[in-house]
């Protein structure tokens, strides 16, 4: 399985890299300390940064959601304009015939965003533990961070099991027809 | 205490000068008691004086203990010297690591709010703002760079993304004139903003292909590569090319067998003759009747322009029969052949290409409700086709004027006007055709006089507004109709003429023959 995860680790590089950062970027907010700040380490920590055992809850909110909420804006951002560009007007190639990197490269970073949103599972289950463990948290806590904490969590394990490049590039495939639904609609209200 | 037992006791001294047995006998006796009184007094000074030293020990650290009571560990520096010895002697070595910084190995670890911390309180706050590598900093950037200019490519995209999504959304509605209509602007807007949306032309070739606007997709062919056209997801694109291709190639063979006979009347027609002609063209070979066909155009031209390498070019095996049926039914018509026959010709089509409801529907509409057969499940087709198609309306239309029922067929046909039917001349001929049956000759010429007025004339439509102004006596209208007919090329049809001339009815003419004014 860890094969699995690294291969798409490497695959979606810039996704990886950018949630590694994030993760960093959240752990010096926070002032978590960091054990060690290597990105791309060829282990079940690629992508994810080493740090202390989190003891409050708000923290390890934090550590858990906000690199997912940068990477999902970056990745439906990209996804977006990839998607559309390639997989639904079909511009493969640019006007003066050669094939369209750019739109590709849309595709690519977008998806790579996109499969690598989830916190470590580690982190997850610590989450779990500071939201939902005997006497931690009030109930309407517990129920108002219940959706936020079930795709975090669900995702955390997807992305263990490297499943989520094939949720993301499905996510990819139907974006456009989502944004069709609704699209046409502001932008004629717009005009 | 061992010093001091080898000199008051212990073992005898060898050097030692003997004395005499009795004396030195006592003698032995007297210094055994004394040397061991003096052993047991030497244990009892030592033991309480290691006992005084511990007590003091003791004192000492409960008093500093109570100094600093929040401190759990002490450092290295605050104990007591002793300690620190004994310890060295204990465990010099182990000692030392435990204690020290994991990450500097230099200060000891723990720091005030986590003593058990494996880090010393500077390497704590360090690690809490762990530094970014420049590098990584520059490539977050160019990472986020280049989110932004995505979100300036997709606002780019936008009015050409709308403009496909709205036409799919159409054509997924089968409204199919309102699609074709959105992937024009849509085309519009990626001519204008450079982009070649592939897929957009293909779904517009596979709209137009519905509608049976066969030159047009083979027009778009030119936006796609060839090598990708054998893609699986050009595939669909690639069999309505072949296809349109196909029709087009058939349709100019047959047109090219017909063309003799076009500006004949009926009679003059070979019709068993041109329709074996039509017949044997189902078995021949395309590509012998093209280069027969470029060999006579090569010879006309002298210059030849290089091929386009790139440009795809369909393929196709024989030409269409079903194509080349509705040629037969065609020829059927200008030779006045019976409604059966006709009708024969059109169901071989509907037989060979059922889905191609283009081609036929129309057509066997139009014949069913002249021969009074149920039009009703033609008409389901069209719509589930196209649900934008104003053919079935006016089909029912003509249904209920075939059948008599008159008031039905005008209040039926001015609704759909109100509705702005596509086909409101054919409409308005329609009324006035019900009130010319009725003997209301007047509103007859009023009504099929207004259709001429609303869009640009048919060949029936003004010889049936040349017949109603017969009718009418409105003899300037004819003479202007008759007029518009001839600078046209055509002649007033032989339906009006028969009228004028006295030899056939009103009656007769739409109860014989073709049912209608042709």
């Amino acid at each position: 399985m860890r094969i699995v995860y690294l291969i798409v680790k490497y695959l979606t590089l810039p996704g990886t890299f950018l949630q590694a950062f994030f993760e960093h970027l959240t752990c010096r907010v926070y002032e978590v300390l960091v054990e060690d700040g290597r990105y791309l380490r060829a282990n079940e920590m690629c992508g994810h940064i080493q740090h202390e055992l989190v003891r409050k809850r708000s923290t390890s909110f934090g550590i858990c959601f906000f690199p997912f909420l940068f990477n999902l804006i970056a990745g439906l951002m990209l996804t977006a304009v990839g998607a559309v560009n390639v997989l639904y007007l079909g511009e493969f190639f640019t006007s003066g015939g050669s094939v369209h990197i750019l739109n590709f490269l849309f595709l690519w970073v977008g998806i790579s965003c996109l499969t690598n949103l989830f916190p470590q599972t580690e982190d997850a289950l610590t989450f779990k533990e500071l939201l939902y463990g005997k006497g931690k948290s009030n109930l309407f806590v517990k129920i108002i961070a219940a959706p936020v904490f079930a795709v975090l969590y669900v995702g955390s394990y997807l992305q263990k099991w490297g499943a989520t490049l094939l949720t993301s590039a499905a996510f990819a495939y139907a974006l456009p027809y989502i944004l069709g639904t609704f699209l046409p609609q502001l932008y004629e209200a717009v005009q | 205490m061992d010093d001091q037992k080898e000199k008051r006791g212990g073992t005898p001294d060898p050097n030692a000068e003997p004395e005499s047995a009795p004396e030195a006998g006592q003698k032995a006796e007297s210094d055994d008691e004394q040397s061991l009184h003096d052993e047991l007094e030497d244990l009892a000074r030592v033991f309480q004086e290691e006992l005084d030293r511990a007590k003091a020990q003791a004192e000492e650290d409960a008093n500093r203990t109570d100094d600093a009571p929040g401190i759990l560990i002490q450092s290295l520096d605050d104990l007591p010297e002793v300690q620190r010895e004994a310890d060295a002697e204990a465990e010099p070595k182990n000692d030392t690591e435990e204690t020290l910084c994991e990450c500097c190995g230099e200060r000891p670890s723990g720091t005030q709010k986590d003593p058990d911390s494996p880090y010393c309180t500077v390497c704590d706050e360090g690690l809490r703002h762990y530094p970014f590598d420049f590098l990584n900093v520059l490539l977050a950037l160019v990472l986020l760079v280049f989110v932004f200019y995505g979100g300036y490519q997709f606002a780019d995209h936008t009015e050409v993304f709308v403009r496909a999504a709205q036409a799919d959304s159409l054509a997924a509605d089968n409204e199919l004139y309102s699609a074709l209509d959105a992937y024009t602007q849509a085309e519009e807007a990626m001519s204008s903003d450079r982009i070649n949306g592939e897929l957009v032309y293909k779904r517009a070739a596979l709209t137009m292909y519905k509608l049976g606007y066969m030159s047009n997709v083979v027009e778009l062919g030119d936006a796609v590569h060839s090598w990708e056209l054998q893609l699986p997801h050009f595939r669909s694109m690639k069999t309505a090319l072949d296809r349109a291709e196909q029709f087009l190639a058939t349709g100019d063979a047959a047109t090219e067998i017909l063309s003799p006979y076009m500006s004949m009347s009926a009679q003059e027609i070979p019709y068993d003759d041109v329709l074996a002609q039509l017949e044997a063209l189902k078995t021949a070979d395309p590509e012998e009747t093209t280069a027969a066909a470029e060999d006579t155009t090569n010879e006309a031209e002298t210059t030849t322009e290089p091929a386009d390498m790139d440009t795809y070019t369909p393929q196709y095996t024989g030409y269409n029969t079903a194509m080349v049926t509705f040629y037969q039914y065609y020829l059927a018509l200008i030779s006045d052949q019976p409604l059966e026959t006709q009708i024969g010709f059109v169901e071989e089509m509907q037989s060979l290409e059922p889905e191609e409801t283009w081609m036929y529907a129309t057509l066997l509409g139009e014949l069913y409700a002249k021969t009074g057969r149920d039009i009703e499940p033609i008409c389901t087709k069209m719509l589930e086709v196209n649900a934008e198609d104003d053919t079935p309306a006016l089909l029912r239309v003509i249904a209920l004027r075939t059948a008599g029922d008159y008031d039905a067929a005008i209040s039926q046909s001015e609704a759909q006007i109100e509705a702005s039917n596509e086909y409101a001349a054919e409409l308005y001929r329609q009324i006035g055709l019900c009130y010319l049956l009725q003997g209301d000759y007047e509103t007859a010429y009023e009504k099929v006089n207004e259709g001429f007025q609303t869009t640009n004339p048919s060949i029936q439509l003004v010889n049936t507004l040349a017949l109603c102004a017969s009718a009418a006596g409105e003899e300037d209208a004819y003479a202007e109709a008759a007029d518009l007919l001839t600078s046209s090329g055509y002649a007033v049809s032989e339906e009006v003429l028969e009228y004028r001339a006295g030899t056939r009815t009103i009656e007769s003419i739409f109860t014989e023959g073709d049912l209608d004014v042709t």
